[in-house]
């Protein structure tokens, strides 16, 4: 078994259940169009016929934006200029890996971010039921059929993820930045403790990432191994990724290189195309929405190429026994 | 009969005083010749001071007033630690984490009286008690009297002999050492300031800076080789031996003296050259780190130099000292005559910030080196014309700024980005920074009276220099150049106060602004002016009875031409009154200009035309910078959807990848 055939394997079993990209891509779309509704009507009340429009239209207005942001509560201050480049999205939701400041943009976008949290979770038991069920193709309604059968085992998954995730930020991550403040202050130069700070960041995403790929083999494991309890499938996530550490590692790492080489490819052209007039920027709204899908093709990804690894180092594990 | 004895002996001071400073000469007040031994080990800097002093009052002295600064960081009584706490919101004061080590004092071991024309010497040390002017002795000691024997008469001239002790403290504010570097300023005994025949002898508070007599200083800093040194003025003479070096710097027509001396600086120099302005030899200290800035350091001094030096009076001084300080020093950004203090810090390296920072430390050379207001009592004089001629000046130099947006930040360290597309003008800054402060506190008082720190900042700094912008704008460019130039000529080695300004507002402009200056300093009226309501319509046309009896006749359907009525409601959304500009657009690309001016509350513009109104702006240009509310100047009379289309795209493009995210933890 090797990395790169567990890669393989993982894409062309995601290839055979293609149709679930659009179908969570259809999620996520409606999902976020229920926000941006009401967000459109709330920007049109306020700008369609003000002066700044023009200044909208063009890049941004910095002096609507102050009196919007000086106002506070309103939805529309989530909107910041640097989302018409294509890197704040990236950087952003990079940073809220990091600091777990999911508030940061108000209760709302929250509250639906754990909505979808808790619908992805469903929609997960779904993809992994069908990819672990060897013969069949793809079909809604066996998929659906999976993710309900699946659900209260993914979701216990999931709030264990969130327990161990709120440890890591509120207590972990403070006290390491806590470290880092302390050590780096006497330093006298700043570039110094800026590459240290920009080391702790990256012992936190490590960790974050670590977790995360527990998470995902505890839900593989769960299917494939039929656990009846996800605290088990979590520990027997743990034991076989200490029992194939690099393999597990290297290949998460590969699937984590291509998600952010293709998210770093996708940013840099929105960036570059600079949505300043209509035309372009509804080229950029289409790209984002192939972006979006692109993302969660590579989510799938790791699903699917993690499934094949599991499944192929378990063979050979029975087949060793045997002998 | 007296005075004109006083005046032709003041007279004959400032003509004898040293001809560096040309062609203007100041009247000369002071004259310092201080002797000063940094022991770095001990952090103490020991020093002789000889100070003659004029007395310029019409009334006899009894008391003689000196700051003590220094003892800002003596203790929890001093007003500083005292000021610090109270702006402490979350109860931790600076005092409470210092190590007590780490403060710093200054004491007086002697102090005696010679009076000129006599060889007697009186003995002052016992009659010193640290209490300010009208002020009841609180336990600060920033502040001391000293008690003379005999009163000093008008126009008399004496010397004071003082040996002093600075210990300097780790550096919290402005003055002390950090590691190897010592900067050393507010540190020898200071004269108080007589006005009127009254002190003015401010003790050192957290908030509000300096000011004092115009003089001569001659200081002689003992310190060892190892250390690179820099100072307020000409260095004539520098000689060293066993390890030390004495150096021996002189400069006339300044209010203050600062020095340096550091392990880790690299000294760097530059001619500034420009036209008919006085050239002036650029003194760089930079941080070994920050060498390759030097180019941008040098660039945005020569840049203040220049913009300054034509819109004001051209800098005097043969020398300007830029002093680079370590990062977290609490050093940097500070002036002293002569010299000023810059850091460069992970926020400002990437931006411009680091050229505004530059050009306004260099620009107090004028507004507050020469042009010398009392900084205690009239914070916002020097400070919003300062912050007014900074952006002014970057506006000038580096033009428009560009929106730089950081990700992945933790306390101010991050990866920056610029965003091309978001520009906007170097004083739009000031205004954002003003718009949480609109309202809270007027601008003319003295700085300890703020309601907290960030209020004393945002008014006497970023409304200040809004109202400064709105004047230029309400009298024009040309006429405000020539009333800051009329200032700092008349004003130029003087202690300006608020009212003469004021008067050459008056003096110049060509509307009567009293009003506004009063509502602007010594008000918190705030000020948005907004287009109401734009609506063409048809006219009313004619339906129902029409004529009476015989001749009466009925019209059932409304009968109209092609015309429009068109109709403009302008507001007045604040107290603050100004004259503005109204700019009409219409359909057919024509463009109506009135002035309104704006004492009402609201104003309505109505006509008929046979074209229709697409837009109207209010204030157009953009003059009335105090406008809290920029956003609803313009007003279209059809509402357009496309930006909100495409913010709202864009806005829903970044929240379904945020969701992804979510997803990530599922
Ligand atoms: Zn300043």
């Amino acid at each position: 078994m090797s990395i790169l055939s567990a890669l393989r394997e993982g894409l062309a079993l995601n290839q055979k259940h293609i149709k679930i990209v659009p179908l969570i891509y259809a999620v996520n779309f409606f999902f976020a169009l229920a926000l941006a509704v009401p967000f459109f009507f709330n920007l049109f009340e306020q700008t369609a016929r003000l002066g700044v429009r023009d200044d909208l239209l063009r890049g941004f207005s910095v002096e609507w934006w102050s009196t919007l942001e000086l106002g506070g509560d309103s939805i529309l201050t989530s909107l910041r200029p640097a989302l018409a480049s294509g890197f704040a999205a990236l950087f952003d939701n990079l940073q809220l890996l990091l600091t777990g400041e999911f508030t940061a943009f108000g209760w709302w976008l929250f509250a639906f971010g754990l909505l979808y949290l808790v619908v992805s979770s469903f929609l997960n038991g779904g993809v992994i039921g069908l990819y672990a069920d060897e013969k069949r193709t793809f079909s809604t309604s066996r998929f659906f059929s999976f993710a309900g059968f699946y659900f209260h085992h993914f979701i216990a998954i999931t709030m264990t993820a969130m327990l161990i995730y709120s440890a890591l930020y509120f207590l972990l991550f403070p006290a390491l930045y806590g470290l880092v403040e302390t050590w780096t202050g006497s330093w006298s130069s700043f570039r110094a403790v800026w590459w240290m700070n920009f080391a702790a960041f990256f012992v936190i995403l490590g960790l974050v990432l670590l977790i995360n790929m527990v998470m995902d083999y505890a839900k593989i494991v769960l299917v494939v191994e039929k656990q009846e309890s996800a605290w088990m499938a979590i520990y027997k996530a743990v034991r076989f990724i200490l029992a194939h550490p690099g393999g597990s590692l290297g290949l998460y790492l590969l699937l984590s290189g291509m998600a952010f080489a293709l998210s770093a490819g996708f940013a840099a052209l929105i960036t570059w195309l600079h949505p300043k007039q209509v035309l372009v920027f509804l080229i950029v709204f289409t790209l984002q929405q192939v972006f979006i899908t692109a993302k969660i093709y590579m989510r799938l990804n790791f699903y699917a190429a993690q499934h094949q690894y599991y499944r192929q180092a378990q063979s050979t594990v029975r087949k060793l026994r045997k002998v | 009969m007296k005075q004109t004895v006083v005046l032709l002996l003041l007279a004959l001071l400032a003509a004898t005083a040293s001809s560096q400073v040309t062609p203007q000469s100041c009247l000369s007040v002071v004259d310092y010749r201080i002797a000063a031994t940094l022991n770095p080990s001990e952090q103490t800097v020991q020093g002789k001071m000889t100070l003659r002093w004029i007395h310029t009052g019409s009334q006899p002295v009894s008391e003689l007033y000196f700051h003590a600064y220094p003892n800002a960081f003596k203790n929890a009584s001093s007003h500083f630690f005292r000021d610090e706490a109270r702006w402490q919101p979350d109860g931790k004061a600076l005092i409470d984490i210092l190590p007590a080590e780490e403060l710093g004092y200054m004491e007086i071991h002697s102090c005696i009286l010679r009076r000129h024309g006599s060889s007697e010497s009186t003995d002052l040390l016992p009659s010193l008690d640290y209490r300010a002017p009208g002020v009841e002795p609180d336990g600060d000691q920033t502040v001391f009297v000293l008690e003379l024997p005999q009163p000093v008469s008008p126009g008399a001239t004496i010397d004071v002999n003082m040996d002093f002790t600075t210990k300097l403290p780790k550096s919290i504010l402005r003055s002390g050492y950090h590691n190897r570097t010592f900067f050393v300023s507010q540190w020898y005994p200071k004269i108080g300031f007589l006005e009127a025949d009254a002190w003015h002898c401010r003790p050192y508070h957290r908030d509000g800076e300096f000011f004092g007599n115009f003089g001569s200083f001659t200081v002689e800093l003992i310190v060892p080789d190892d250390l690179t040194v820099a100072a307020t003025g000409v260095l004539v003479d520098s000689v060293s031996s066993d390890g030390i070096t004495r150096y021996t710097y002189q400069q006339d027509c300044v209010h203050d003296f600062a020095w340096t001396a550091g392990a880790d600086y690299q000294v760097m120099r530059r001619q500034f050259t420009f036209n008919e302005l006085p050239s002036v030899e650029l003194i760089l200290l930079v941080q070994s780190a920050n060498r390759s800035l030097a180019d941008r350091i040098f660039q945005a001094t020569e840049n203040a130099l220049k913009y300054y030096g034509l819109w004001t009076v051209p800098y005097p001084y043969p020398t300007l000292t830029i002093v680079d300080a370590p990062w977290r020093s609490q050093i940097g950004g500070m002036e002293y005559p002569t010299l000023f203090t810059i850091e460069v810090t992970e926020n400002n390296i990437g931006t411009l910030d680091l050229e505004s920072l530059i050009v306004h430390e260099c620009g107090h050379q004028f507004w507050y080196g020469m042009v010398a207001n009392d900084e205690g009592r009239f914070p916002w004089l020097d400070e919003g014309l300062n912050s007014y001629s900074e952006s002014r000046v970057m506006n000038a130099a580096y033009g428009p700024r560009t929106w730089r947006h950081t990700v992945l930040k933790k306390s101010g360290f991050g990866i920056s980005f610029d965003l091309a597309d978001v520009r906007f003008a170097p004083r739009l800054q000031q205004w954002q920074s003003f718009l949480p402060a609109n309202g809270r506190d007027i601008i003319d008082q003295p700085a300890d009276r703020f309601i907290d720190h960030s209020s004393y900042m945002k008014n006497s700094y970023s409304k200040a220099a809004l109202v400064f912008w709105t004047l230029e704008g309400v009298i024009g460019e040309e006429i405000f150049t020539e009333i800051i130039k009329t200032f700092s000529q008349r004003y130029q080695f003087a202690h300006p106060k608020p009212k003469d300004i004021f008067d050459i507002v008056r003096e110049k402009s060509p509307i009567e602004l009293d009003h506004f200056l009063e509502q602007a300093f010594r008000s918190g009226a705030r000020c948005d002016y907004a287009v109401a309501e734009v609506t063409s319509r048809t006219p009313l046309g004619e339906k129902g009875f029409y004529g009476s009896g015989k001749d009466r006749i009925l019209k059932t359907e409304k009968t109209a031409d092609e015309s429009f009525i068109n109709r403009v409601v302008l507001q007045r959304k604040g107290e603050l009154t100004l004259p503005v500009d109204i700019e009409i657009s219409l359909e057919n690309g024509e463009i109506l200009r009135q002035t309104w001016d704006g004492k009402e509350l609201w104003h309505r513009i109505e006509w008929s035309s046979s074209v229709a109104i697409q837009k109207v702006e209010i204030d157009p240009e953009r003059k009335i910078m105090l406008d809290a509310n920029l956003s609803n100047n313009a007003r279209y009379r059809k509402s357009d959807s496309s930006a909100a289309l495409k913010w709202s795209g864009l806005w829903m493009g970044w929240l379904q990848h945020l969701f992804e995210v979510m997803a990530f933890f599922s």
